[in-house]
């Protein structure tokens, strides 16, 4: 059943008022900023932080992505990680991407395996064993492929896509390798020649894509690059070739100029198995540089769209008809391009109703000297909402990849957290206008009717994550010590994890886990379309009382290369009770779910309303 | 509207514009200053603004040459906002305030306003821009990039339909500027929420060639400054000058290619072609001569000679190029088609019926379809 109408694409748009004013004519260089979030560090209330607690926690995680020099773009994209719930004890742990020291030594083998970390409970972790996987790894996806009721993996990486199923035992297991057999497959320590590209994932999207209660998967895949003999330098050959520069310092080269590679599609069985089912899934893909995909209801019809941000190149919104046939819509719907019309350097992608209007907004991450960009659900279309916000003056000299619309304080209003670092060493030479390590950022949002309110959160604490510059790449969230608050995961290039703690104040919230009938409860003849048994799709609106309604979508995808925790997180403020909590499932039903009091973690399975709640500490 | 609009779309390549002919004759200083800053420009277009504050600093600071030149400061300020942190107060900090010529003061205000766009000051850079925020046209209605600032600042405060008049405008005043396709992205954009497709799509593939143009030019341009002996990126260059209707750029690319290499056959045909766009047809049939003399079986450069030899009246010349080609090695090739309709109607036209027929049954058999006959026009 649909929520709403579905985008009638080419229809016009409301144009919105002038933007704030940044200042009067008499005043030097620097603009005021626009409307203010009341509260927050500047006005000396507590301010709030997420501070890295990862080396006491046990979190041992450091990432190798080949030479500090950075002589190919396989070396420059870092890792991807992963929350999920292994065991089935209640708590998340984490599950990490990994590369190698030097592209000799994929080459070489053996190759990296996935590093897994279990929670021992209160966010303390220990180091576990891989699952035995051996290559270059990047991006992982979560979600229940087998429908056994447990978190299962997928994990992408230059040359392999490995399917993972978790056992009773909490282990993940190679269940299946997609790319055996073919080209596209690099094997860590087998006779390569020169001139082949492996197919090179990055980020992956798990999600029902055609209602059969399956989850099938979207493989964002980024440029054809040779390990045997990379280009270095130049692009081309003899008097016509291209120098690989930046700023006129050299660089590596890619991937503009370069390749790319078409994503793929595979539909699920439900089994734990995938097939590919790119041809029919994504009849008329133009292929990109894909770095980051995220899958949502953009124009809530009940189906599951996708986003892919490209590298470079337009990005794509591919709406879905229902059956897991996609359409790029994305220049109709004005999120393609830059406002300037050029193709942007689109690196993570995170969704959230930032406007309280019950449809999923969303922000994505750019290159230095592009922005971060804020983009608001019109219902036919996107309104770029960046400058009005003043997100290019705040990120225009940042390299931003991962990304987050979250309720950290849990004052209903969702942050906007960036996990930055630049892709070049260069960039710390003199005259470029960034630098290589960046620190990680995080905003208080405010956008309502014609208000706008963006305000830095300024870490006062020196293990903050937002204090000291890094080189961050995927980060993930979850509430690793259970106390009910967000907290935030942070891979960085060649360096150890963060684990970003919620210090923030305490609102009151509410903490929702949805999940589809289990696999024994469905009727096999049952035609109509099925929520996962993981509950993934399913849509959550939570309106407070007295306050602006809030919505959320279990789609763990999001960010640059990782998964997040299919919990949702709802931020009450002061209030110490709700007036409707409502979900929508993907098969359609709609629970009313009534009102009910803050403080508590809700497990509502579909048809059964809530079958388990606990109060947060 | 549409229709208006796809033709005002259609100026985006028109004809030659060189900086050279428009420069006052007195000051060779003045010269030496607008060759700079036209260097400047190159530099900023192929994204090296380091190398334009390492020379620009001195010359637009306050005792510098240039200090008071805000066509000169408009670029440095550039330059730093590309390349210093933080940018904004950087590039601000050179042009606020500063004393400047007269006819320069309106590139300073622009870049100013264009600088608060950058920095989303919008509100502050239509104040810049305009007079009253109702006004239909910029403070500086004959300079284009202040029409193409206030689209700009327009569109990125939401009123799309506010902007499209202005940018409009900036595409009309400066068809080939490299931020049309940026003009024109938000064009088709304000287009597709009037629900208008078509022109969307115009709009939307005028950019989409312009803006692969730009590129192929800033790969040009790059390629030739690192490796300036090598003639192919010239004769590439000179290439996308001629498609874009631009014969007098086109003619300076191949003017340093052979002072370079002085025996470069295609450098010479590609000058005459650039000539003959311009009108000069005795400087192009000089060109091609010199083609012809590096690469004998040159068969565009002997046809476009014959051609010219033709015009004039030359119809002995004309007959002799136009029989090289037919009777020589490389006949049948498909660039050799008309001169064979070329000769068979000169010998029609001097009487020679047979000789003519058999030129023409030649010309037919390769696989030419017009008629013997010019048709009447």
């Amino acid at each position: 059943m649909a929520r709403a109408l579905p985008f009638l694409w080419l229809v016009p748009l409301l144009p919105a008022g002038l933007g704030a004013s940044c200042g009067s004519e008499e005043a030097p260089a620097r603009p005021t900023p626009a409307a203010t979030v009341p509260s927050g560090a500047e006005q000396g209330s507590p301010a709030g932080d997420l501070r890295d607690e990862a080396a006491e926690r046990g979190l041992a995680y450091v990432n190798r992505s080949g030479e500090p020099a950075k002589r190919t773009v396989l070396e420059a994209n870092g890792p991807g990680v992963a929350v999920l719930d292994l065991g089935n004890d209640g708590d998340l742990d984490l599950v990490f991407s990994q590369g190698l020291a030097t592209l000799g030594d994929l080459l070489r083998g053996p190759g990296a395996d996935l590093e897994v970390f279990e929670n021992l409970g209160g966010g303390r972790f220990e180091r576990r064993p891989g699952p035995g996987l051996s290559g270059w790894w990047t991006g992982l996806a979560t979600g229940d492929l087998d429908g056994d009721g447990d978190t299962d993996l997928v994990a992408g990486g230059f040359g392999g896509l490995a399917v993972l199923l978790q056992d009773e035992q909490g282990k993940l297991a190679p269940r299946q390798d997609l790319l055996e057999g073919s080209r596209d497959r690099l094997v860590p320590g087998e006779p390569r020649q020169a001139g082949e590209a492996p197919l090179w994932i990055t980020s992956l999207a798990l999600f029902d894509a055609d209602g059969d209660g399956n989850l099938d998967l979207y493989a964002g895949a980024y440029v054809a690059l040779d390990p045997v003999a990379p280009p270095v330098g130049e692009l081309g050959e003899g008097a016509l070739s291209v120098p690989c520069q930046w700023k006129g310092y050299k660089v590596f080269c890619g991937p503009h100029g370069m390749r790319p590679q078409a994503d793929r599609f595979y539909r699920g069985a439900g089994d734990g198995t995938l097939f590919d089912a790119s041809a029919k899934a994504l009849p008329n893909h133009v292929p990109g540089y894909a770095l980051a995909v995220a899958n949502f209801d953009f124009e809530g019809d009940g189906d599951q769209d996708v986003y892919v941000a490209n590298d470079s190149v337009a990005n794509l919104l591919l709406l879905n008809d229902g059956r897991g046939v996609f359409t790029d819509v994305a220049y109709s719907a004005g999120v393609a391009l830059s406002m300037d019309g050029r193709g942007e350097a689109g690196m993570g992608v995170a969704f959230g109703d930032v406007d309280h209007d019950l449809d999923l907004d969303f922000a994505l991450t750019n290159f230095s000297g592009e922005p971060t960009s804020l983009y608001l659900n019109q219902k036919r279309g996107f309104r770029n909402e960046t400058f009005r916000l003043g997100l290019q003056r705040e990120t225009n000299a940042l390299l931003s990849w991962s990304v987050h619309l979250e309720d950290f304080d849990g004052d209903g209003e969702l942050e906007l957290f960036t996990a930055n670092g630049h892709v070049y060493p260069q960039a710390d030479q003199p005259d470029t206008g960034t630098s290589y390590a960046q620190a990680d950022t995080l905003w208080h949002l405010l956008v309502r009717g014609d208000e706008r309110g963006l305000r830095r959160v300024v870490p006062t604490d020196p293990r903050s994550i937002l204090f000291a510059p890094s080189s961050s790449r995927g980060s993930a969230l979850g509430d690793f010590d259970g106390d009910g608050a967000p907290d935030l995961v942070v891979a960085h290039i060649d360096g150890p994890a963060a684990l970003g703690m919620n210090r923030f104040p305490r609102g009151n919230r509410l903490v929702v886990r949805c999940l589809g009938p289990a696999r024994t409860e469905r009727l096999e003849a049952d035609a109509r379309a099925r929520t996962p048994v993981d509950g993934s799709g399913a849509w959550v609106e939570l309106v407070p009382k007295g306050g602006l309604p809030q919505a959320r979508q279990v789609a763990t995808s999001q960010g640059y290369q990782s998964a997040s925790t299919p919990w949702l997180h709802f931020g009450l403020g002061a209030a110490n009770e709700y007036g409707e909590l409502n979900v929508h499932w993907p098969s359609g039903r709609v629970e009313r779910l009534g009102a009910g009091s803050a403080g508590r973690r809700l497990v509502v399975r579909e048809g059964k309303g809530i079958v388990s709640e606990e109060r947060l500490p | 509207m549409s229709a208006a609009w796809i033709a005002a779309l259609a100026l985006v390549f028109p004809g030659k514009t060189r900086v050279e002919a428009q420069l006052a004759p007195q000051a060779e200083v003045q010269t030496d200053a607008t060759a700079t800053k036209e260097r400047w420009r190159e530099l900023l277009g192929i994204d090296l603004p380091r190398e334009v504050l390492g020379e620009g600093e001195a010359l637009v600071a306050p005792q510098g040459a240039l200090a008071r030149d805000g066509e000169a400061l408009v670029l440095v300020a550039r330059a730093r906002f590309l390349t210093q942190a933080p940018a904004f107060e950087s590039a601000w900090k050179l042009l606020d305030g500063r004393e400047v010529e007269a006819a320069t003061r309106a590139d300073v205000e622009i870049e100013k306003a264009r600088l608060c766009v950058e920095n989303d000051d919008l509100a502050r850079a239509l104040r810049l821009l305009l007079e009253t925020p109702e006004a239909n046209a910029p403070r500086w209605p004959e300079r284009a990039e202040a029409w193409l600032q206030v689209g700009r600042a327009w569109a990125r405060s939401g009123e799309l339909q506010k902007a499209a008049r202005f940018l409009a405008r900036f595409v009309e005043l400066a068809p080939r500027h490299r931020e049309v396709p940026t003009a024109l992205h938000l064009l088709a954009q304000e287009a597709l929420e009037r629900g208008d497709g078509p022109f969307a799509k115009a709009c939307v593939s005028r950019a989409e060639e312009l803006s692969k143009w730009h590129s192929l030019w800033k790969v040009r341009t790059t390629q030739i400054r690192l490796t300036p002996e090598e003639p192919l990126p010239r004769i590439g260059l000179a290439q996308l000058w001629l498609q874009a209707g631009d014969a007098a750029k086109a003619k300076l690319a191949l003017e340093a290619l052979l002072a370079r290499h002085p025996q470069h056959a295609q450098g010479w045909f590609l000058l005459g072609e650039a000539e003959r766009v311009a009108g000069a047809l005795d400087a192009a049939q000089a060109a091609y001569t010199k083609t012809i003399e590096f690469e004998p079986e040159h068969v565009l450069a002997r046809n476009n000679r014959g051609t010219i030899h033709r015009l004039a009246g030359r119809a002995a010349e004309a007959r002799a190029d136009f029989e090289h080609i037919v009777d020589g090695p490389r006949s049948a090739e498909r660039t050799a088609l008309p001169a064979h309709l070329a000769l068979a109607r000169l010998l029609e036209a001097a009487g020679e019926k047979d000789a003519a027929q058999r030129r023409f049954a030649r010309y037919v058999e390769l696989g030419g379809r017009e008629p013997l006959r010019e048709p009447a026009r």
